[in-house]
């Protein structure tokens, strides 16, 4: 499944799911993964702490909260799969954040359990068939598919390496 | 943080933790994920879709339930320590298994996700503080402990392999 077999994009995530290009679901998932942030490990060491304006999360922030938002999508798009029509609740990112604290945390440590987690959705998605894929689930924000939510998981951690990129960099 | 230290356990939940001897839990999450099922993997493949009954769970029906749940779990967990008191929906874990159809899996494959599945549980343990442990969050059967549910995870996946033992095993 590809992002242009997705007929009606799901509102709020239609950002995430547009930064991907259009590739197979699990090749993105691979693409935008390990490699992808293993690359950028020595800036993100670089800029420690380091925040573009007072109250911004940090690069620990910010990874930590892509992992949280993982682990949660990829738990809707589980109950989805199994055809589970419960109405699935929402989170606060900002108190997440917040409860999570993760600049106490080691930045390696992270980026391993992103690895981990990566790792474990994709095992998730590529047990699921096409049809699997384009089944509906009900999400806080409305209707979504398992593959828009794949997609999505994709797109939001691209999303944060462009903010990453274009406000944090120049700091170092 | 051991079984010891927990103060109190929903009852539905007694059964699963008390399979796990009073031992940290990490090391709990260690001892019980890979290295117990892989000792199993050639029983397990020579089972097939073996049942001892009429309408009984295939050996992959079982990993597939355990590796469900887990997911399921471990996304709980994740909103308790993040302070997250939002009452959390239930699952039918008969519904997910009749869905996710896993007679049609490879045991390998399922095999692989339980180990990558286990490794994402025990990095997400490894990042809470004692503190986080004794958070607790809302389920549809009441409050539960970041470090019951640790251990709940845990005692699930002995359960079964125990059931498996006793009740399969003379099949071959």
């Amino acid at each position: 499944m590809k992002p242009s077999d997705i007929k009606i994009l799901p509102n709020h995530f239609d950002t995430y799911i547009k930064k991907v290009e259009d590739v197979e679901l699990f090749d993105a998932l691979e693409k935008y993964g390990k490699k992808y942030l293993l690359a950028e490990r020595d800036k993100f060491i670089q800029l420690g702490d380091k925040v573009y304006a007072p109250g911004k999360w940090t690069v620990k922030d910010i990874i930590q909260h892509i992992i949280d938002a993982e682990r949660i999508f990829s738990y809707r798009a589980l109950t989805f799969a199994r055809n589970d029509q419960t109405l699935l609740p929402g989170f606060e990112e900002d108190d997440y954040a917040t409860a999570a604290n993760g600049i106490k945390r080691e930045l390696n440590e992270l980026l391993d359990e992103f690895y981990t987690v990566r790792e474990s959705t994709m095992k998730l998605f590529k047990s699921f068939s096409p049809e699997v894929l384009m089944r509906e689930g009900k999400g806080p924000l409305g209707n979504i598919s398992v593959g828009s939510l794949g997609f999505t998981i994709v797109g939001h951690a691209i999303h944060h390496m462009g903010v990453l990129k274009e406000r944090y960099y120049g700091l170092v | 943080m051991k079984r010891s230290d927990l103060n109190g356990m929903l009852a539905n939940q007694k059964a699963n933790i008390e399979e796990v001897e009073d031992i940290e839990l990490i090391d709990a999450l260690e001892k019980y994920g890979k290295n117990f099922l892989l000792p199993e993997r050639a029983k397990l493949i020579q089972l097939g879709d073996k049942v001892y009954a009429p309408g009984k769970w295939t050996v992959k029906d079982i990993l597939q339930h355990f590796i469900d749940t887990e997911r399921i779990q471990s996304y709980r967990v994740l909103r308790f320590a993040r302070n997250d008191k939002t009452l959390l929906p239930g699952f039918e874990e008969n519904e997910y298994a009749a869905t996710a159809n896993a007679s049609h899996r490879d045991l390998n494959e399922l095999l692989e996700e339980f180990y990558t599945v286990r490794d994402s549980t025990t990095r997400l343990f490894k990042s809470f503080s004692d503190e986080t442990l004794m958070k607790t969050g809302k389920l549809p059967s009441g409050d539960i402990s970041v470090l019951a549910m640790g251990f709940a995870i845990t005692g699930h996946a002995i359960h079964h392999i125990k059931v498996i033992k006793e009740k399969y095993y003379g099949l071959l």
